[in-house]
C-alpha cells in the first residue's frame, strides 16, 4: 500500500497488543505467573517520597485496605460486580472481580505515620515517604 | 515490565485528507466491558480507570456507538518510574447497536473509572396487519 510508509511503527505496535492480550486470555496457562496481576502496581520515584500508582476501577473507597511497615506495603480488598442474575441476563463478562491482596517489597523504609493516599478515577495512589533512616546525608570532608 | 512512554493527550488534527479527524499521541486500550440485559435495559459497563468525567466522550453516529476515554498524565510525567505493571493510556471501543434499543435515552454515568451506559430497550412492537388497497 501506498501509505505504508507512514506507519513504521504499527507492525510491533500491533505485536505488542497481541502479546498483551495473550496474556490477558491465559494463552500461556500455567507456563507463567506474569498474568492475572489484580491490581496491577506501578511505583515512581519523587525527591523525598515513593508514589505508588495502582488500576482499581470500580472498587469502593471502604473496600481498599492498605497497610504499610517498614518497607513493606500491602494493599487487600475486594472488588465488587454488582448485577442480579436473577434480574438480568449475561452477554460478555470481561471485568475480574472478587478478592484481591498483594504485598510489595519497596527498596527504601518507609515513615508510615506519613503515609498518605487518595483514590479517585478509579485509581488508587499512595504517597511513602521515605523514613529518616533512607534518607541520605551530606557529609562534610574535614 | 514494560518500556513506558508517558505523553499527554495533545490533539494533533490532520489537515490533508481527512479535514475533521483528531488524533491523540500515546498509545490507546480497549477498555474491558460487561454486557448485561434486563427487560428493561441494555447494560454496558466499561474498566477505564484514570479517567475523569469530563474526558470521556460517548458517541452515537449510524449504528455504532463509540466510547473514548482520555487520561491525563501530567502528575506522572515528572516522576521517574522504577516499577511498573501497567501502561498508561486512553481507551477507545466501539459497539454495534441494534434497532431494538431507544437511541434518544441513552444515559452515560461515570464512577471511580467505571462508564456504565444504559441502554432502555424500545417496547416490542405488536404484530400489525397490513390492508390490501
Amino acid at each position: 500500500m501506498s501509505t505504508d510508509f507512514a506507519r513504521t511503527w504499527e507492525p510491533l505496535v500491533s505485536l505488542q497488543r497481541a502479546i498483551e492480550s495473550a496474556m490477558n486470555q491465559n494463552f500461556f496457562g500455567f507456563a507463567t505467573t506474569d498474568q492475572g496481576i489484580f491490581p496491577a502496581i506501578s511505583v515512581f520515584k519523587g525527591e523525598n517520597e515513593l508514589l505508588l500508582t495502582a488500576e482499581l476501577p470500580g472498587t469502593r473507597k471502604q473496600d481498599i485496605n492498605i497497610e504499610v511497615k517498614n518497607d513493606l506495603f500491602r494493599v487487600s480488598g475486594e472488588r465488587k460486580v454488582d448485577f442480579d442474575p436473577k434480574e438480568v441476563s449475561t452477554h460478555r463478562r470481561e471485568r475480574p472481580e472478587g478478592l484481591f491482596d498483594r504485598t510489595l517489597k519497596l527498596p527504601f523504609a518507609i515513615n508510615a505515620e506519613a503515609v498518605s493516599a487518595s483514590y479517585e478515577d478509579g485509581i488508587l495512589r499512595v504517597t511513602l515517604p521515605f523514613a529518616e533512616s533512607a534518607k541520605s546525608k551530606k557529609v562534610q570532608i574535614s | 515490565m514494560y518500556h513506558l512512554t508517558y505523553q499527554n493527550p495533545v490533539p494533533v488534527t490532520k489537515k490533508e485528507s481527512t479535514p475533521n479527524e483528531t488524533t491523540y499521541q500515546g498509545k490507546t486500550f480497549t477498555p474491558l466491558a460487561d454486557i448485561f440485559e434486563s427487560k428493561q435495559n441494555l447494560v454496558l459497563v466499561l474498566d477505564m480507570p484514570g479517567v475523569s468525567k469530563d474526558l470521556v466522550q460517548v458517541k452515537l453516529e449510524n449504528d455504532l456507538l463509540e466510547v473514548e476515554g482520555r487520561v491525563n498524565v501530567n502528575e506522572l510525567t515528572a516522576k521517574t518510574p522504577i516499577y511498573s505493571e501497567y501502561n498508561v493510556g486512553h481507551y477507545y471501543r466501539r459497539f454495534a447497536i441494534s434497532n431494538k434499543i431507544n437511541r434518544d435515552q441513552i444515559e452515560a454515568k461515570m464512577t471511580d473509572g467505571v462508564l456504565t451506559l444504559t441502554l432502555p430497550k424500545l417496547p416490542e412492537k405488536s404484530p400489525k396487519k397490513i390492508p390490501i388497497s
